[in-house]
């Protein structure tokens, strides 16, 4: 239980120095802060917040109530932001004034330092519409969309975050649970590298599957057309088969 | 009928969160009136929908009826406003005042950083137009947002998927993408356009609009401070990546998520509440008149956002209350907190109920 809590506070700290210099930010409003509510509200709260996030009980209470995935957002509670602030300024206003420009600027390089530029991240890609989703995906559900009832449709694992977001009128057989670790055979088969089309197809059917939509860089060993799914669209690297025997009356 | 949209769109999440907000005026003396007026509003409203939304969709209504209740809503608010705003002109208070309020002076000698609040949030709002992030967590989100817009049973489905399922109650209790739902029903926005590109565009300004409301408090003496808290709270936040996990990166990457809401705009302003109410107590005097009526509203917003939210802002409330009433020996005013915990209790109790 202990190890646990350090491990979801080592996460929430990721490189760790912002919440250092909030502990240290913490150190210094003891010492140095006078006004009683700044004390509560900077020092007292977050400081009882710590020991509870590392109280044996009450994480074991937590765990029962809430589940331990989420155990790190009692951190969204300490008012890291706020207190650093608070502190540099309060550090800031102490200086003479020639040293507070230069304190500043070292602030700043500490903080670019300490923390890690948000879109830096590689899940960062420029949006290709106004829906932020791909492209590719607006097109085949535009595609395929029938306007009065919903479509069953067997996309790629590349695409399973996006339909949804995008219409509620095309259904999966699975959806990003299978990229969470949900197994589904048919999911197995189809974003393989060599599709399997005699395995693949039947499961689609069983799914009732109006539309399967692989990518052409896939090798597909055997014929859609034995399994009545007919080449309906070719969409930006996409091919998309529609069953021909399905119900597509609205 | 983009220009007819785009007026709906100020309509719904600009000029009726300001003019419901100015129901808490007497609450926030000062400057900076017309930002608090927007988040208090908002937070008035948010807190309205999760009232009126979890009992329906716990009884797996319509997104229609919850829509015709919350504009009944809504239209009960702008009376309860303009029926304030009448009686504050009896008093000889009126609105003018707001547009000279003192955020709008800005000391020349001064003006470099707020030119650099400014650039960094423009940045920030730049970024949010072009760039897209593969958050898995909007699979579920936006999803349905998107869903909820024509179904007949609320929380029916799987929005990963859209196979049928049983209500759960996670996330039937903290119906923010629901709420998303009702912008884009008004203003007939995509739901993904507006979870990713507008409200982000709203909802970032509005985070640093409560971190401007509590460093005006911290620096009502040094109003020269304050723009460079500003610029510090951005820059953390810039460079907030260091975990995934952290409320500054939750502001820029899940930005309309429930959650990143709760951390980001309702933990942020609840600090601020509690600063006003340990003010009030340090100078002897009692919370300001309406003090009680927006923090349980603020809690209530909270459980919108997400279950945790209860917990998390009555865990910080009690917290403060405790330390409020060791550091002043006064009492009733933690009694009163507790009973503004009654609504967020209630839907905590929910939460075992529906188990």
């Amino acid at each position: 239980m202990w190890n646990s809590e350090i491990a979801v506070f080592q996460r929430y700290m990721g490189s760790g120095l912002m919440l250092l210099w909030f502990v240290m930010a913490l150190v210094y409003l003891y010492y140095k802060e006078e006004k009683k509510i700044n004390r509560i509200l900077f020092l007292y709260v977050p400081t009882l917040i710590l020991l509870l996030f590392f109280n044996p009980l009450f994480v074991r209470f937590f765990y029962e109530f809430a589940g331990d995935d989420i155990y790190f957002r009692i951190c969204w509670l300490l008012p890291v932001t706020i207190v650093l602030a608070y502190s540099i300024l309060q550090i800031y206003q102490s200086l003479q004034e020639k040293k507070r420009k230069p304190f500043l600027a070292i602030v700043f390089v500490l903080i670019a330092v300490s923390g890690a530029p948000v879109y830096q991240n590689p899940l960062y890609s420029r949006a290709e519409n106004i829906y932020h989703v791909p492209q590719t995906v607006v097109d085949i559900c535009d595609a395929i969309i029938i306007p009065g009832r919903e479509v069953m449709a067997l996309f790629p694992a590349e695409h399973l975050l996006y339909v949804r977001q995008y219409t509620p009128y095309v259904c999966m057989p699975y959806g990003r649970d299978y990229l969470q670790g949900w197994w589904s055979e048919l999911g197995d088969v189809v974003n393989s590298d060599e599709i399997d089309v005699a395995k693949m197809a039947p499961l689609a059917k069983e799914k009732g599957c109006h539309y399967v939509i692989i990518s052409e860089k896939k090798l597909l060993i055997g014929d859609m057309s034995n399994f009545d799914y007919e080449l309906f669209a070719r969409i930006d690297g996409y091919l998309v088969y529609k069953d021909v025997t399905m119900n597509f009356d609205v | 009928m983009i220009v007819v949209q785009i007026m709906m769109l100020i309509g719904v999440l600009l000029l009726l969160p300001v003019l419901v907000g100015t129901i808490f005026s007497p609450l926030y003396e000062g400057g900076s009136k017309l930002t608090f007026y927007w988040i208090s509003g908002q937070l008035l409203l948010w807190a309205g929908f999760q009232v009126l939304a979890v009992p329906m969709v716990i009884t797996q209504n319509s997104f229609g009826r919850i829509l015709r209740s919350y504009l009944l809503f809504l239209g009960a608010m702008l009376l309860v406003s303009l029926g304030a705003f009448l009686k504050r002109r009896s008093k000889g208070m009126v609105y003018g005042k707001l547009l000279q309020s003192t955020e709008w002076r800005i000391k020349p000698t001064k003006s470099i950083w707020w030119l650099v609040v400014a650039a960094l949030l423009i940045l920030q709002l730049v970024c949010v137009i072009f760039l897209a992030y593969e958050e898995g967590d909007d699979a579920f989100y936006v999803a349905l947002s998107t869903s909820s817009l024509d179904d007949t049973r609320l929380y029916g489905k799987l929005p990963y998927s859209g196979w049928h399922s049983a209500l759960e109650r996670r996330h039937a209790l903290a119906p923010f993408p629901v709420w998303i739902s009702f912008v884009a029903k008004m203003t007939g926005f995509h739901p993904a356009f507006l979870a990713h590109v507008i409200l982000p565009l709203l909802l970032i300004p509005m985070s640093y609009g409560v971190y401007y409301l509590l460093g005006s408090r911290l620096f009502a003496e040094k109003r020269q401070c304050l723009p460079v808290f500003l610029a510090l709270a951005e820059g953390m936040t810039l460079f907030g990546g260091y975990s995934l996990y952290s409320a500054e990166n939750f502001l820029l990457v899940r930005t309309a998520q429930g959650k990143a809401v709760l951390c980001s705009i309702i933990i942020p302003f609840l600090i601020l509440m509690l600063y006003l109410l340990l003010h009030s107590l340090d100078s002897g005097n009692s919370p300001a008149q309406g003090y009680w009526v927006l923090f349980a509203v603020l809690l209530t917003a909270g459980c919108l956002c997400s279950t945790l939210g209860t917990f998390l802002l009555c865990m910080l409330s009690g917290l403060t209350a405790v330390c409020g009433v060791l550091c002043y020996r006064r009492i009733p005013f933690a009694f009163r907190m507790a009973l503004c915990m009654i609504i967020p209790a209630g839907f905590a109790g929910l939460y075992f109920v529906l188990d």
